[in-house]
């Protein structure tokens, strides 16, 4: 198994080493994303000084820059692999400060439409990949892998299937590879069509956190496209994730009803097991919000804790897509993963196009 | 105990620390 692009959702973040096993990476970390941060506002004071007006370019791009220049180049050593995986850990510790920015009602209106968005967006990729896994004549496995990973949300609903369905390794490599190149790429391409279509914040937020798959790949994007475009991708994509457990558990009662896999007895207890526990702390800080436990500078605190949180996921998101290795993964899982995502992608913008009166 | 709690509850328990510490006056103000 490829372990650079199928990277398992680290159990604890204490493993391998414990706390002082991690600390390393964590650094790189923090030094790439705050050189992104110093890289903005050196430009920003750069063109105020001079009077030139230079495009403001997001710290969140040059920190996915200076990441995968440096994996890309001199390699990531050894000793910063476990701090580096622990992106994943600031990318849901940054998503549950986040609930400070929504008062519980705006979760409720935004999660209710973005639930109902997921619908649709879930049966039509599920049934898209599909096709094109068979038309591409994909192994059924690596097909299920796809279907789940650009339908729901990218590398930890691949992982959360793999058990699940017991999916080859290999078939799990191909398909993190597919989400992750894909993933890389939107990160690119949505700001620009978001800014050529003259799209509102919350349109495009709420278009980023449906159709790019990777939930870090999914806040960066709408990060990058504006700071209020990054939580609105942070809700639309938090309410995808929680609907992991059905999804999984879907194709893991369709496998095992092809006797390929054991059926599974406690349906409810798989659905808490697949759950995205990190929804929960989102909503109980949204509700302390909502019910005035923090005063607004108090508020402001927190938001700003999430923005550091992000910056070293951000790092995280270059740091760990390797470039040379996703070219060996071979092109026709690409191939189905980009043509899917790309229906997707124009699905979804219509869809939320058609729902623009209801975001503003 | 540490063993057994996943990067999900880790995110959540460390999250809410934090923000009960900031309601409690405890962390300074945080920039951006």
């Amino acid at each position: 198994m490829n372990t650079t692009v199928s990277r398992p959702a680290p159990r604890v973040v204490a493993d391998r080493g414990g706390l002082l096993g991690v600390l390393p990476g964590i650094i790189l970390l923090a030094v790439i994303g705050y050189a992104g941060k110093v890289t903005e506002q050196s430009i920003t004071a750069y063109g105020t000084a001079h009077g030139i007006a230079l495009p403001n370019i997001e710290y969140v791009l040059w920190a996915i820059l200076f990441g995968l220049v440096v994996a890309n180049t001199v390699g990531i050593p050894a000793a910063f692999r476990a701090g580096v995986d622990t992106y994943e850990f600031w990318l849901k510790i940054g998503i549950v400060f986040q609930g400070v920015r929504f008062v519980l009602g705006d979760v409720l209106k935004l999660g209710a439409l973005s639930l109902l968005l997921v619908a649709i967006e879930l049966a039509v990729s599920i049934a898209l990949m599909t096709w094109l896994g068979r038309r591409f004549r994909l192994t059924p496995k690596l097909t299920s892998l796809l279907a789940i990973g650009s339908s729901i949300c990218g590398v930890s609903a691949i992982i959360a299937a793999k058990g699940a369905i017991d999916a080859d390794d290999e078939d799990v490599s191909y398909a993190i590879a597919a989400v992750l190149a894909l993933g890389a790429f939107s990160l690119f391409a949505f700001p620009a069509i978001g800014h050529a279509l003259g799209m509102s914040d919350a349109a495009f937020g709420m278009w980023a956190g449906l159709a790019v798959d990777n939930t870090a790949e999914s806040v960066a994007a709408g990060a990058l496209y504006s700071e209020a475009a990054g939580k609105f991708a942070v809700i639309a994509k938090t309410t995808r994730n929680a609907t992991i457990g059905f999804v999984v558990l879907g194709y893991a009662i369709y496998w095992a009803r092809r006797s390929q896999t054991s059926d599974i007895a406690n349906k409810a207890g798989f659905l808490w097991q697949k759950f995205p526990k990190f929804v929960l702390g989102f909503l109980a800080i949204s509700v302390l919000a909502t019910v005035g436990a923090f005063t607004s500078e108090q508020a402001v605190d927190i938001a700003n804790l999430s923005r550091w949180a992000f910056l070293l996921t951000f790092a995280g998101v270059g740091l760990r897509t390797d470039i040379r290795q996703m070219r060996k993964q071979g092109f026709r899982p690409f191939v189905v993963g980009a043509i899917g995502e790309l229906a997707i992608a124009a699905l979804t913008l219509a869809m939320i196009l058609a729902a623009g009166n209801l975001l503003t | 105990m540490m063993k057994t709690l996943s990067v999900d509850w880790w995110s959540v328990i460390l999250a809410l620390a934090a923000a009960a510490l900031i309601r409690m006056g405890a962390i300074p103000h945080i920039s951006w």
